[in-house]
């Protein structure tokens, strides 16, 4: 399997926080969740990527290219939706558009007009009287007008109304389908990854929670497990993170589902978790 | 394109999407391009307003995001600066030269023939200064943090354009008279000086959010 970013010992502190994220390989044609509450550092690690911070330690390749390289023209097969635009309030959508194809060697005329027709977005309207929705939709039509192999967004479904939430990942999707790009999606609303994600990589605090898993495996591997406390053996709990005890029973997420059915049997209700689960489950056992 | 034309042409983009600023400081140069002992001062209102507003909507649009988008690096970046900020000088003092010629035939001229261009010299050597001052100090620190820099260096340039044309104009006289590197080379000195001592900096910066 190709990788389209790879890092190697990375460092980075601002300030009290340190970022530290020894190894990781996303692969190339996949969508990849980075999931961390805020301030865990995925920001951090996205501008890292696009060479807007400087590692302290490390390195990150970018589609085989070193992101601190001074010929930043491997940027031409990548795009990139922050969480903020930097676009100029007061321009109309057809200067900020002006402005950015020109970078562009593979800038799609065609492909831009029909994504910014499907959203209803009027070009002649400036920037700032845009809904923070159809600002982030706008990000998003001229990241793939240019044809990217490599798409990295920074919390792009933050601030993002249902129904413009679902029109914004059915587009990627639709990237992923016809034009097979790799995308890299920092997020703490994992209910969107639950529906788009193949891999998942947890942060918190600046470290990695766990390795890049695949997201069917991870599902399969965990359940949420609830029953009667006292049924629950020593070796049991061992199997268990976060156990949460109430007047009705326990609750606990387990890493190794066929290890605890095969050893507890059929006496406790197993759920199938969701990412935030995991994840929320993760921090807490950790925490305890 | 090439990706610093692309940089300058974004920021000319940006200037006419701030077609108020646009149209005011640039009819306050033109008004002061016909008023011979001004001219100097109407280049300095004109290139103040125009790159510093420009640099500093950037700033509060956080541009840096949408740099971290393009494939270009910070050389490019701060070189494309450079030739903005210098090509809107040019632009500037030509077209203030030209209103200030075509008054002529419609007002008893401020200037003689030579007076326009010693001024038009006299604005574009000043405007240059100004710059290269300016800019790596704009563009390292953030206009936030440059803001007192860019008032005593406003108020300076323009007080001395304003009140003191007469006294600019000897100096031009005097250093017209000696050889012409040996006027040249101190300026384009200091010039290259914070040029290269602004784009070491400015290569090291780090996007962050004050930026």
């Amino acid at each position: 399997m190709t990788t389209a970013i790879t890092i190697r010992g990375l460092e980075k502190s601002l300030g009290n926080f340190h970022l530290s994220i020894p190894s990781l390989d996303i692969p190339e044609g996949y969508v990849t969740g980075f999931i961390g509450e805020n301030g865990a550092g995925k920001t951090t690690t996205i501008k890292l990527m696009m060479n807007g911070l400087f590692a302290d330690a490390g390195k990150i390749s970018l589609l085989g290219a070193d992101s601190r390289q001074k010929n930043q023209s491997f940027k031409q097969e990548i795009a990139y939706v922050g969480d903020r635009s930097g676009f100029l309030a007061q321009a109309t959508l057809n200067q900020l558009q002006a402005m950015y194809r020109s970078f562009f060697t593979r800038w799609d005329q065609e492909r831009f007009q029909k994504l910014a027709g499907h959203f209803d977005l009027n070009l002649k309207k400036p920037f700032k009287n845009l809904s923070s929705g159809q600002q982030k939709i706008f990000s998003l039509c001229l990241a793939l007008a240019h044809h990217p192999r490599l798409l990295l967004m920074d919390e792009p479904t933050a601030n993002l109304d249902p129904l413009i939430r679902q029109e914004f990942l059915h587009i990627l999707r639709q990237e992923l389908e016809q034009e097979g790009i790799t995308i890299f999606f920092s997020s703490h609303i994992t209910s969107d990854l639950d529906k788009i994600a193949d891999y998942v990589f947890f942060i918190h605090k600046g470290k990695p929670m766990m390795d890049l898993a695949a997201k069917d495996q991870l599902m399969d591997d965990h359940r949420l497990v609830k029953g009667d406390s006292r049924s629950l053996t020593a070796a049991c709990r061992s199997l268990l993170l976060n156990i949460q005890d109430n007047g009705f029973g326990f609750t606990g997420l387990t890493a190794d589902f066929p290890a605890f059915r095969a050893l507890a049997g059929d006496g406790f209700a197993y759920d199938l978790p969701t990412l935030e689960d995991v994840f929320i489950n993760y921090i807490r056992g950790e925490r305890e | 394109m090439n990706a610093i034309l692309s940089l300058v042409k974004s920021d000319y983009i940006k200037l006419l999407a701030l077609k108020r600023t646009l149209l005011l400081f640039g009819l306050a140069s033109l008004v002061f391009s016909v008023m011979s002992v001004r001219f100097t001062a109407g280049v300095i209102i004109g290139v103040y307003a125009l790159v510093l507003t420009v640099i500093s909507y950037d700033q509060a649009s956080a541009v840096h995001h949408f740099y971290c988008a393009l494939p270009v690096n910070r050389s490019q970046i701060y070189n494309a600066r450079y030739l903005f900020g210098f090509s809107l000088l040019l632009l500037l003092s030509t077209a203030m030269g030209f209103v200030a010629w075509l008054s002529s035939f419609f007002t008893p001229p401020a200037f003689s023939a030579g007076g326009l261009m010693i001024n038009i010299c006299i604005g574009i050597a000043a405007g240059v200064l100004y710059l290269s001052l300016m800019l790596p100090l704009n563009l390292c620190l953030g206009t936030q943090k440059a803001r007192l820099f860019n008032i005593i260096l406003y108020i300076a340039f323009f007080i001395v354009g304003v009140n003191h044309s007469d006294f600019l104009l000897k100096i031009a006289l005097f250093l017209s008279r000696l050889p012409f590197l040996l006027v040249l080379l101190p300026v384009l000195l200091l010039l290259f000086l914070f040029y290269f001592l602004g784009l070491t900096i400015y290569n090291k910066k780090e996007f962050k959010e004050e930026s």
